[in-house]
């Protein structure tokens, strides 16, 4: 398994790699859009399903999806023991009590749900260069252009943060390994703090670079004559207009 | 003190990721050593140090510290990255040492040694260039006293003068600490080892030891390749 990294590209010869990456943001926008109308268990099911199928499809390999991080575990962790110390419907008898799962079920389809998401996300950044994705942000937003909305900007951001993502993700890497080497004594939310801040200004300082890059270099300059509609963008959005159907039409929570 | 025995390092090993940084590396230092690890970029160089340092266990083989893991070893071992910044997770020099829990007059001691005044303590670190930084860092590693330090390209960046406290502190150390230099500059670095271990594509190539020599070798007839080849001729 490997690390958590978003928008790590795998080079393979597929259709989901051959459509553009406009194809597929349309896609997630949309199954995104009628997730957050019909969020049920039949929703989550299809979710998941369309990753799974997609890394078969994409011919990927399973060695691609990651570790969950282990605070993450935990937190998933805390959060099911409320969850479960919440209550409600439906009731299982245990022994001479009885138990409300409603909230531990709950729980579970929240986080169902936001992995899903997570993974629908990751499938397009492994299939999908990240430096098409402002290219097609930019033909995405072009009709935001016309009630006055800066997308210039919005896309120069978006490709900056692309380009930064990977960066700061091994710093932040970086700064808790070396947390880890301090002597016991220290308490974690100190810890915590101190690696968030060490964090936050090695982004700042990032962040800087890339400014001062930019006042050397001139503006940057989004290439904005996006790829030719292909056979496999077609293939992509008709399937995808299918997930949006399903999950819009399926049983609800 | 470090043995490393076929050690192998595998980026992301297992997914579609993987990169290979370092394969069958056999490396044995002994306590109070003092040896460069030198190569082209890629090499392997800082991958080593890291494994070196502990803070990353090898994907093949065995690397020990003091007859057991080095990722066991985190507290005896001190490791200076050449991005400083990111290991300095206090915001003050003064909270770097508590951090540690450092006596404050021995971290003041190990300040001075690299060129600081008292003036140092309440400083920012945010504040301070990236000379100073890394001596900063080098000065909490110096005082806590580890037996083994990895010094990830320690003069990158400096300025002259820097460079010149950097070395006469690292030189300053007790004999019985062992210090591993990764650097890509050899002359630069010339003070800070008396053997030198080189990489390329992730195998160790060559080691060299450049002493200037109290038995009866010389530079030359002390080198070895990885064949065990003497002078860097075939035996």
């Amino acid at each position: 398994m490997s690390r958590l990294h978003l928008l790590r590209f795998v080079d393979r010869p597929s259709v989901l790699h051959r459509a553009g990456a406009r194809s597929k943001v349309l896609v997630l926008i949309g199954l995104v859009f009628a997730l957050s109308f019909n969020p049920g268990w039949p929703s989550v099911g299809i979710v998941w399903a369309t990753v799974v199928v997609g890394i078969v499809i994409g011919r990927l390999g399973f060695g691609v999806v990651p570790r969950p991080p282990n605070a993450l575990l935990l937190a998933i962790g805390f959060s099911l023991v409320f969850g479960l110390l919440s209550g409600g419907e439906p009731f299982v008898q245990f022994g001479s009590s009885e138990i409300g799962l409603g909230g531990i079920l709950l729980q579970l389809r929240l986080f169902g749900l936001t992995l899903g998401l997570l993974g629908l996300t990751l499938l397009m950044g492994w299939t999908t260069r990240a430096a098409d994705l402002p290219v097609a942000a930019s033909w995405i937003m072009k009709p935001l252009r016309a009630v006055g909305i800066p997308t210039g900007e919005v896309v120069a951001a978006l490709t900056l943060a692309v380009r930064a993502l990977p960066l700061v993700a091994d710093e932040f890497a970086t700064v808790a390994r070396m947390a880890r080497s301090e002597p016991p004594g220290r308490s974690p939310i100190d810890k915590g703090m101190a690696v968030v801040s060490t964090a936050t200004v090695a982004t700042v300082r990032r962040a800087t670079e890339f400014g001062q890059s930019i006042e050397a270099r001139g503006p940057i300059v989004v290439n904005e004559q996006s790829p030719r509609w292909n056979v496999s963008d077609a293939v992509v959005l008709v399937a995808g207009m299918a997930l949006v159907a399903a999950v819009a039409l399926a049983p609800g929570p | 003190m470090i043995e490393l025995r076929n050690v192998g390092y595998v980026h992301d090993d297992g997914t579609p990721w993987a990169s290979r940084a370092l394969e069958g590396v056999d490396l044995d230092v002994g306590a109070g050593e003092r040896v460069l690890v030198t190569g082209p970029n890629g090499s392997g160089k800082s991958t080593l140090a890291w494994v070196l340092a502990g803070h990353v266990a090898p994907t093949e083989g065995r690397a020990l510290v003091d007859g057991k893991p080095a990722t066991d070893a985190l507290t005896k071992t001190g490791f200076l990255l050449q991005h400083t910044r990111l290991q300095i997770l206090a915001p003050t020099v003064l909270a770097e040492g508590e951090r540690y829990g450092i006596d404050k007059d021995w971290f003041r001691q190990s300040l001075f040694s690299l060129g600081f005044d008292d003036s140092i303590l309440p400083r920012k670190i945010d504040e301070m260039s990236l000379g100073q930084q890394r001596r900063v860092a080098l000065a909490g590693l110096l005082a806590r006293s580890c037996s083994l330090l990895v010094l990830d390209e320690p003069l990158a960046g400096l300025d002259r003068k820097s460079v010149g406290q950097l070395i006469d502190a690292v030189e300053a150390l007790p004999k019985s600490t062992t210090v591993v230099t990764i650097t890509h500059d050899i002359e630069a670095s010339a003070r800070l080892g008396s053997r030198t271990v080189s990489l390329d594509e992730g195998r160790l190539v060559n080691d060299v030891s450049t002493v200037a020599s109290t038995d009866e070798h010389t530079d030359a007839d002390t080198s070895t390749d990885v064949n065990g080849n003497v002078g860097g001729q075939p035996s």
